[in-house]
């Protein structure tokens, strides 16, 4: 079973097949989630382009690009909140929450910083800080989401007020619409920073408290 | 209602194969009217053939009559369907459905009449028990009463082939004793296979038991003969503890003999 | 054992018309996602309109077209996530044995996961347009609401709930609901992008609301997506797959005959050419359509000062048309009224910024081209053109689209001509006058 000994890091019993992060990492189907961060923000990136080049638009089209990429990445990563040993989980020894701490600050950090690359150019004008802005409040929506509805229907709230925020936030920047569509500002907007900031923070701390739901 | 409902169930040379498993190996049996206990270590091929049997799985081989029907006939299997009673052994159900609903919906997809049903709902189950929750949601139930359920739309259609796999799983003794009763009251029309580990469901509920290790028939009998072939003593041997009761014994005792002679049947 | 207790007949009576309790399409109706959906479709759709009443407020077609596009491009998605998530139901919940056992065909169970589901979303869409229909029906005078709009968006919906069944059944990854959304909303928005009638193919398009759809266009429309859905449901429901052939030509038939015909799928509808004035003693002579007759006092109202102003000159009293009707010599053609942008229910909005529009289109600006003249003459005449106008039709508020003045706002424009007596001023502005008609830059006044 374990006769040859260098062989054995590619087996089933190597290091880094059991090494705890790798096993934590399966268990949450982290890499289709990474998978999916690094489409999204490649198509975001190619959609951006696109529409730049078109001859009626300019750089103020890509706001629908910085309003569905966040989407995208924040239903992805909440929907890899998913824990289908919940019970078995909360058995453990050191709590919980670090590692949810943990988890949630590392993927937001890497979504955040993906599709921020994926809009270069114009940062007053819908690029990398408008983007960044939207992932981050996304992803603490679908975070407050997975403590409150499960992690499978975690896009759920934030897709509604999305679509809603889209539809009604009105074409002048700024003003109280900074607040309530903080998704629709185009860059420079403190107000909307304030916002997303918030939200992420709360979603996130509720999350990191509660943990997802289990569903039934 | 001691009529016989008639065909039971005839399998010859059915095999079974999951992906590069082969789950069941060319298994002849039948099964008449009355309760059969369904006997086997795990991965032995029990719910391999439960499923076949219910029709959710096709066999790869072989050939299953059904309650007069080749299942390989659309036709036949889906007469055979409307007669048929399944309970599986990860039993799903829809937890915003009231147990009225979700069994009348049962109802309706064994395609009976529908002026029968509200009827036949009620009957079922006050028969497991469950009179006074039948418009509770099935999601504030415990899991036995869940079970029950799951019991309850087996029965629904008062079928002549009635497939249990592992139904007393989550029931408390007192739960398991009436549902014996019930098996050995629906056995006396129907066809009843019940797949279980429990043994004293085995003993006292059943007319037949069969044996299946790694996909083969290992015996087949009355719950007596396979009792008192537990009890035989073998000269020369130690008396092994082989198990807690004369049914456990027996099991034990025909599984070594199976391993014996076939000993190419483990995997 | 019956829990109703006897001698209530007249309570049983009371009951027996209430549908049956057992029927597994009750079940489904009431329990689970459907009833959600119906909900969260309607308030998504009523909180698209609200959001945006003051563009449709007022106009049928405006009414049904927005209504339109908040169906197709929020509802559509809305709905193929829910039915996408109906159909990984059966396996979420294990329930999956259970139904293959069942003697039910194919079609029938699927039918009874999927038909509650869409209903609701139907039952969803059909109240807000109830909503959104009383809440124009006020404003509204010319026209009438089409059933055509209406028949296209519910054939749409019950198609693509019906397409996210099916994928839902087919996929089994978590992701898929929110992925579908977001490529049904890339997919039906992305077509305005493309210039050609291929646009016309996405159910979210639509052309200008002075165009009415000609019969047959909702059913074509419906064969288009109807068709698709119908097909990609019957490959997975029925038993006979190749019976999905039938949807699929009459779709690609559909689809071929709007790529072709485009906009010929739609009729203008020509102006009634009836025509309401108001007039009185004071004040200007506004002429509109007839249907837009509620707007005169707002009109003559806003073009009150204008009116006075032009009475201190020597011109005649102009009356001001509406937009499409032939000018005659003393006619002034007003600004084109649209709804959410000049006039809102019945009211102008900017009543400043309408006099000035309307002040552009007097008779003796704009007519004079400045190529033959020198650019130290053409740039005096422009500055005389806006102070005229900063005179005769003051508006602080910088119109969209027009550049601002520089820096300089209209109160200092019109600052030599309001320091001017009346006379004199008077006088001036018919030098003004006769040196624009004749477009001679030695005639002009000084200031």
């Amino acid at each position: 079973m374990n006769g040859t000994g260098a062989r054995t890091d590619a087996g089933p019993t190597s290091p880094v097949r059991l090494a705890p992060w790798f096993l934590y990492a399966r268990s949450r189907c982290l890499p289709t989630t990474l998978a999916v961060l690094f489409a999204t923000a490649a198509l975001a990136a190619w959609s951006s382009a696109r529409l730049e080049g078109l001859p009626e638009f300019d750089h103020r089209a890509r706001v629908v690009v910085t309003f569905l990429a966040p989407l995208l990445a924040a239903a992805a990563v909440g929907t890899g909140l998913l824990t289908r040993s919940d019970t078995l989980d909360r058995t453990a020894v050191r709590p919980w929450w670090r590692r949810r701490l943990l988890h949630l600050a590392l993927l937001t950090a890497l979504a955040v910083a993906l599709l921020g690359l994926a809009v270069p150019g114009h940062p007053e004008a819908f690029g990398a800080p408008a983007m960044m802005r939207n992932t981050l409040g996304t992803v603490g929506q679908a975070a407050a989401g997975a403590a409150v509805l499960g992690a499978r229907l975690s896009w759920l709230p934030m897709t509604a007020y999305g679509s809603a925020a889209y539809l009604a936030a009105p074409r002048t920047p700024g003003g109280p619409a900074a607040v309530w569509a903080y998704l629709m500002q185009p860059g420079p907007q403190v107000a909307a920073w304030v916002t997303a900031g918030t939200v992420y923070v709360l979603g996130g701390g509720l999350y990191v408290w509660q943990g997802a739901r289990t569903e039934a | 209602m001691s009529s016989d409902k008639g065909g039971g169930v005839t399998v010859s040379g059915l095999t079974v194969r999951h992906r590069r498993t082969l789950a069941l190996d060319a298994v002849d049996l039948d099964f008449a009217p009355g309760v059969h206990g369904l006997l086997g270590p795990n991965g032995a091929g029990k719910t391999s053939l439960i499923r076949v049997l219910a029709t959710v799985a096709a066999p790869t081989a072989g050939r299953v009559s059904l309650l007069g029907g080749d299942i390989s006939n659309h036709r036949e299997r889906t007469e055979a369907r409307r007669r048929l009673g399944y309970l599986p052994q990860e039993f799903g159900y829809y937890p915003g459905f009231t147990v009225r609903e979700f069994v009348a919906y049962v109802a309706w997809l064994k395609e009976m009449p529908a002026a029968s049903v509200p009827g036949a709902v009620e009957r079922v189950v006050e028969r497991v028990g469950l009179a006074d929750r039948i418009d509770a949601k099935v999601k504030s139930l415990s899991g036995g009463m869940i079970r029950r359920v799951g019991i309850a739309q087996a029965l629904v259609n008062d079928p002549a082939l009635l497939l249990l796999d592992e139904p007393t799983a989550g029931l408390d003794p007192e739960q398991r004793f009436e549902f014996r009763a019930l098996l050995r009251d629906v056995g006396t029309a129907s066809t009843v296979i019940v797949s279980t580990h429990l043994v004293e469901d085995v003993a006292t509920a059943c007319t037949e038991v069969t044996l299946l290790d790694a996909g083969r028939v290992a015996y087949r009998g009355t719950p007596g003969e396979l009792s008192a072939l537990g009890d035989e003593r073998r000269p020369g041997q130690e008396a092994d503890p082989l198990g807690d009761n004369p049914i456990e014994r027996g099991y034990t005792t025909v599984l070594r003999s199976h391993r014996q002679l076939l000993p190419e049947a483990r995997r | 054992m019956t829990t109703t207790a006897p001698g209530r007949p007249a309570l049983r009576a009371l009951k027996a018309p209430l549908p049956d309790r057992h029927s597994p399409f009750r079940s489904e109706f009431l329990r689970g996602l459907a009833p959600w959906t119906g909900a969260t479709v309607t308030a998504v759709l009523l909180a698209a309109m609200l959001s945006k009443s003051v563009q449709w407020q007022g106009s049928w077609g405006g009414t049904q077209s927005l209504l339109k596009s908040a169906a197709v491009l929020l509802g559509g998605p809305l709905a193929v996530a829910a039915g996408c998530w109906q159909g990984g139901r059966e396996r979420r919940r294990g329930t999956v044995g259970l139904l293959a056992t069942a003697s039910r065909g194919r079609p029938a169970k699927t039918l009874v996961a999927v038909a509650p589901l869409t209903a609701w979303v139907l039952i969803g869409y059909l109240v807000a347009l109830v909503v959104v229909l009383a809440a124009t029906l006020p404003y509204a005078h010319r026209g009438r609401p089409l059933v055509s709009y209406a028949v296209t968006d519910l054939t749409f919906l019950v198609s693509i709930t019906a397409v996210g069944f099916v994928a839902g059944r087919l996929v089994p990854w978590r992701l898929t609901a929110p992925l579908l959304a977001v490529c049904a909303y890339l997919g039906l928005g992305f077509p305005a992008y493309l210039g050609s009638d291929l646009r016309l193919l996405s159910p979210a398009e639509q052309v200008d609301t002075t165009y009415v759809p000609l019969w047959w266009q909702p059913l074509v429309m419906s064969a288009w997506t109807g068709g698709l859905a119908a097909a990609a449901f019957l490959v997975y429901a029925a038993r006979r797959r190749a019976f999905a052939v039938l949807p699929l030509a009459m779709a690609v038939a559909a689809g071929t005959l709007i790529a072709d015909l485009g906009p010929g799928m739609w009729r203008h509808v020509p102006t009634p050419g009836v025509r309401a004035c108001g007039s009185g003693e004071t004040g200007p002579t506004v002429c509109v359509d007839d249907p837009d007759r509620e707007l005169l006092p707002a009109i003559r109202a806003a073009l009150g000062g204008l009116h006075d102003r032009l009475q201190e000159m020597s011109t005649p009293p102009y009356t001001y048309v509406a937009n499409n009707a032939e000018l005659g010599p003393i006619d002034v053609r007003l600004p084109s009224l649209s709804r959410g942008w000049n006039v809102v229910r019945d009211e102008v909005v900017d009543p400043a910024a309408f006099a000035r529009e309307t002040a552009q289109m007097l008779p003796f600006f704009g007519r004079c081209s400045t190529e033959k003249l020198t650019p130290a003459e053409a740039e005096r005449f422009s500055k005389l053109q806006q102070t005229v106008l900063a005179w005769l039709a003051p508006a602080d508020t910088v119109l969209p689209g027009t550049p601002p003045h520089g820096s300089v706002r209209d109160t200092d424009l019109r600052a030599p001509l309001a320091a001017m007596a009346p006379a004199a001023r008077a006088s001036w502005l018919d030098r003004y006058v006769a040196a624009a008609r004749s477009c001679d830059p030695k005639k002009m006044p000084k200031l």
